[in-house]
């Protein structure tokens, strides 16, 4: 298969309609494609996009299992964070107030899920093999550090990374949740192999 | 499968374990054990010896493919996995697996194969 930005965003296209279907499943509501886009960006605008806007955002990462620095990240305003974990409990939206170690047992389970459905489709039409690993939460102040150091493992400072993006909105509940899958330049090279 | 059969439930998740866990209570399972790693998972198999596992692939310190290689032959295993390549479901059912449940997952999905376990 010729690895062309063409064939990147078809892969991104059925993965991101695989993350929606997982999504909508999951939370029992109807989930919405926003944005499905995939880039070769510097490894820094990478990063700068991945790192979540504000200072109370949720942000759950996994480091992917393919030998080759990557990382799978989802971040979600704190609000949207809450609510997501009402859905996921099948309880009244507004009813979670502070998150609780089940809680957050829940959304790291949702990236896992979510992630894990997107790599698939990345794996059968890219025909690449890549696991993910164990999700973790993490505050946004430690963010953008943990995720430099996972990515640059064997990388220069001025490698591309290749990001996929994926934004998805349950409409009902008007919760938005950014799914990133983050490849450097070591998994370029492998692709074009 | 009997109601009063005893099953393990593997996952590093405790809102998996519980949603998988009101999902059989609700048929009338009753016993139930619970481990969030492999090497949990293996010593709870031997001291508790349950009559189903569910299994989860990616765990710490011992993952579910390594728990399958040691008591897949012997044991009933379902995999419920948010894995869903190919190779892995194969890998999995190689050692042992009696079948293997992509997260996530259809209620009725997870009961069906649960009954077919027998």
């Amino acid at each position: 298969m010729k690895f062309t930005q063409e064939n990147l965003q078809k892969a991104a296209d059925i993965g991101s309609q695989r993350v929606s279907e997982a999504f909508s499943r999951l939370s029992s509501s109807d989930a919405k494609v926003e944005v499905s886009k995939v880039e070769t960006v510097p490894l820094k605008t990478a990063l700068k996009r991945v790192t979540p806007p504000e200072q109370y955002a949720v942000a759950v990462y996994s480091q992917l299992l393919s030998g080759v620095p990557g990382a799978s990240v989802m971040v979600l305003p704190r609000e949207d964070a809450l609510a997501l974990v009402d859905l996921l409990n099948k309880q009244k939206i507004g009813t979670t107030g502070i998150l609780k170690e089940y809680d957050i047992s829940a959304i790291k389970e949702t990236l896992n899920i979510l992630s894990n459905s997107y790599i698939t489709a990345l794996s059968q039409n890219a025909g690449i093999e890549i696991g993910v690993d164990v999700p973790n939460m993490i505050s946004a102040v430690r963010f953008s550090e943990l995720i430099n150091n996972i990515v640059n493992k064997g990388a220069d400072k001025d490698d591309t990374a290749i990001v996929f993006e994926t934004q998805l909105t349950i409409t009902q509940h008007k919760i938005t949740a950014d799914l990133y899958v983050l490849f450097n330049k070591k998994m370029v090279e492998l692709i074009k192999q | 499968m009997e109601k009063t059969t005893k099953i393990l439930i593997a996952d590093d998740s405790s809102f998996m374990r519980k949603v998988l866990r009101d999902i059989l209570a609700e048929v009338g399972f009753k016993s139930f054990i619970e481990c969030e790693n492999g090497n949990e998972c293996l010593e709870k198999y031997k001291s508790e010896k349950p009559g189903l596992v569910l299994l989860d692939i990616i765990m710490p310190e011992v993952d579910g493919i390594e728990v399958l290689k040691q008591i897949g032959k012997e044991a009933k295993v379902i995999v419920i996995s948010a894995v869903g390549q190919d190779k892995m479901i194969e890998e999995a059912k190689g050692h042992g697996a009696l079948d293997y449940i992509v997260k996530p997952f259809d209620k009725k999905d997870v009961l069906a194969k649960v009954e077919k376990v027998s």
